[in-house]
């Protein structure tokens, strides 16, 4: 791993290094394309140098910009020098290097804008597939509610109906009841109506019977006083037999009782 | 068509190799070019060579601006493309963004109703709840209260059974008793006959005076008994609702003695006083009806100087009135108790069938119902109660002529 690590470290430096001997050289070259009052053997030298250099055109747009300006500085100093046709060569150069370098820049402006349009057709693409998401779970949702509000209406109903259905009978065998026990009652108030009249009675008879047997007991009183009264006068007022027999029957009777 | 030409030129280049590519695809741009270029060589080819690099500037110019123009309308070209297709997933979008709040706003409402909808059933279940449970308050009191009732008048029922049982007892008794006391009455006829016999009002002796008023006595004390045992018997029967020419003053002594009898006993005993009106004048009455009013009214002036009499107050001497009196416009019973009386409230409803301050089992309630019914159904008269409570109480009762 750290060989690997070393091993792209050093790639890199080189790379750098490479770059930027190469812009370094351009720039060299540029200067001394541009030099004032410059020589054509100078301009040949320089281009002889530019084409030694070994590019790959588009792939800096500094060296671009180095390589296109020395060539046109070139045909400008040749031009000046009066040797039209290396400034008309150095000038080709220029446009067909330019050429390329547009080629490259149009490719890589319309990829950059079809790279960017694909970017945004993915986002839109995205945008409205979380929409329709978006959509299908609240529709979702929606249909979740709508079924929990339909059951739950449905579940308090069957709820109020079981519970009322009870409530209604338990008022019903309470009603039941109560007709029952009123109907209980009113027979019971009926027949006590009927009885009052011998219950009112009835609840004297302790003192009645004893108030009779008490009369019996006087009765019985009296008749031994009067019995031991005409004792008393046995001689004056004999018993005749019939009173013997009356008062035979009298101390019967009174035994009975 | 620009996609095509851009392809073209591209595969122009790649043909040609890297030194012939063209930025350019428009044919046109490229003849215009192609021939400034090709001009360019033919000066050249003559050494025309300021003339070919003045074109060849031309040349660079006129690619400059030709290229810009193609690069921007090929940018544009894909742009427009892009916003087409965009423009219409924008539709889409717009679409469903709109379908989207218009469910989300659906959903809301059925949110919003399904809330309201479980407040409205809780307030609903509330209420039902608090109506079941004032329902089974009542119903519950009314079961108690019908419960009592029924328990209060089955007590008072077997209570009132067992009383009749004496009473069909005594009833059974009745003419026995009557018939040993007829024949007991006949019996002390025949000997009071026989000791009256022969005997001279003037000049009888102490001694058959006295026997003969003795058996006199047991004579009248003996009818005086069958007298009561009628009574009793009458009011033990089926009343047959027979309305006679009656002595009021008869009829009081009666029952006031019946009751008397019947009420008082060794444990508990109080004052009878009698105040009748004399040369009353006979009504037409049905007695057994009237007896019964009597012994009602009676039975109630019992009660209340009893229980005035076990509540302990000191020396309290239990007594209960009856007077007769003859007056403008009817004639009127009074009895008067000195017992615990009654409330306003009391006399209110003491009228009413099976009121009563009794405990269960005990009053039945119908005492004074029944004195009512007697004199004013039976007889237009009236029943009429003054109390002092804790003192005494006063029932009137009128026959009007």
């Amino acid at each position: 791993m750290t060989k690997i690590i070393f091993l792209f470290s050093i790639l890199f430096l080189t790379g750098t290094s490479i770059f930027a001997s190469l812009t370094d050289e351009l720039g060299t070259l540029n200067y001394r394309a541009k030099v004032k009052y410059v020589t054509p053997e100078a301009l040949d030298q320089v281009l002889i140098d530019l084409k030694a250099v070994q590019m790959n055109p588009g792939a800096d747009s500094l060296n671009d910009f180095l390589v296109m300006d020395t060539y046109r500085a070139i045909a400008s100093g040749y031009s000046a020098n009066f040797h039209f046709k290396q400034a008309y060569e150095a000038f080709r150069k220029y446009v067909v290097y330019k050429e390329n370098i547009l080629v490259i820049q149009k490719e890589a402006a319309i990829n950059n804008t079809l790279s960017s349009v694909t970017v945004r057709e993915l986002l839109d693409e995205r945008e409205m597939k979380d929409r329709i998401f978006k959509l299908s779970k609240l529709e979702s949702e929606k249909q979740q509610l709508e079924a929990d509000v339909y059951r739950w209406k449905r579940n308090i109903s069957i709820s109020l109906l079981v519970l009322s259905s009870i409530f209604a009978l338990m008022l019903v065998s309470s009603g039941i009841k109560l007709f029952s026990r009123n109907s209980n009652i009113s027979q019971n108030k009926e027949t006590i109506k009927r009885i009052h009249r011998k219950s009112t009675i009835g609840s004297m008879e302790p003192g009645l019977s004893n108030s009779i047997q008490k009369t019996f007991d006087t009765v019985r009183e009296n008749t031994k006083e009067l019995k031991s009264e005409h004792a008393n006068y046995q001689a004056e007022f004999p018993y005749s037999d019939k009173e013997k027999q009356v008062l035979a029957n009298i101390e019967k009777n009174l035994k009975e009782a | 068509m620009f996609i095509f030409l851009f392809l073209f030129s591209f595969l122009l280049i790649h043909v040609n190799g890297e030194e012939n590519r063209n930025p350019l695809s428009n044919t046109i741009h490229q003849q215009i070019l192609h021939r400034i270029d090709s001009s360019a060589y033919a000066s050249a080819s003559v050494n025309l060579n300021k003339f070919a690099l003045e074109k060849l500037l031309n040349y660079d110019r006129i690619l400059d601006s030709l290229y810009k123009a193609e690069r921007e309308d090929s940018l544009a070209f894909l742009e427009n493309k892009y916003n087409a297709g965009a423009n219409a997933k924008k539709v889409v979008i717009d679409s469903l963004h709109r379908k989207i709040n218009e469910v989300s706003i659906q959903k809301s409402e059925i949110d919003t109703t399904y809330k309201s909808l479980i407040k409205k059933a809780l307030f609903s279940f509330g209420l039902w709840l608090l109506i079941v449970i004032v329902i089974l308050r009542f119903r519950k009191k009314t079961l108690t209260k019908s419960k009592y009732n029924f328990l209060k008048t089955n007590a008072q029922l077997r209570s009132m059974e067992g009383l009749v049982t004496k009473a069909d007892q005594l009833l059974r008794n009745i003419p026995g008793n009557r018939e040993r006391i007829n024949k007991l009455h006949k019996d002390f006829s025949l000997l009071s006959e026989s000791f009256s016999t022969g005997v001279n009002q003037e000049n009888i002796s102490p001694a058959k005076k006295y026997i003969i008023e003795k058996t006199e006595q047991i004579k009248q004390k003996l009818e005086e008994e069958d007298k009561i045992n009628e009574g009793i018997f009458l009011q033990l029967g089926e009343d047959k609702g027979v309305f006679e020419l009656s002595d009021i003053n008869s009829v009081c002594n009666l029952y006031t003695d019946i009751a008397f009898r019947g009420l008082m006993n060794d444990e508990f005993n109080f004052q009878v006083t009698k105040d009748f009106e004399k040369n009353l004048p006979p009504i037409k009455i049905n007695s057994a009806a009237v007896g019964t009013l009597l012994l009602n009214v009676l039975n109630n002036a019992f009660s209340s100087v009893k229980e005035k009499s076990t509540s302990g107050v000191k020396e309290y001497i239990p007594k209960i009135a009856l007077s007769t009196r003859i007056l403008p416009r009817f004639l009127q019973i009074r009895i008067r108790d000195n017992g615990k009386g009654m409330s306003d409230e009391v006399i209110q409803n003491a009228a009413t069938e099976f009121y009563s301050t009794q405990p269960p089992g005990q009053g039945s309630g119908l005492g004074l119902w029944v004195a009512q019914s007697v004199a004013k159904e039976m007889h237009s008269g009236e029943v009429k109660i003054e109390s002092e409570k804790g003192n005494s109480t006063d029932v009137y009762i009128k026959f009007f002529k």
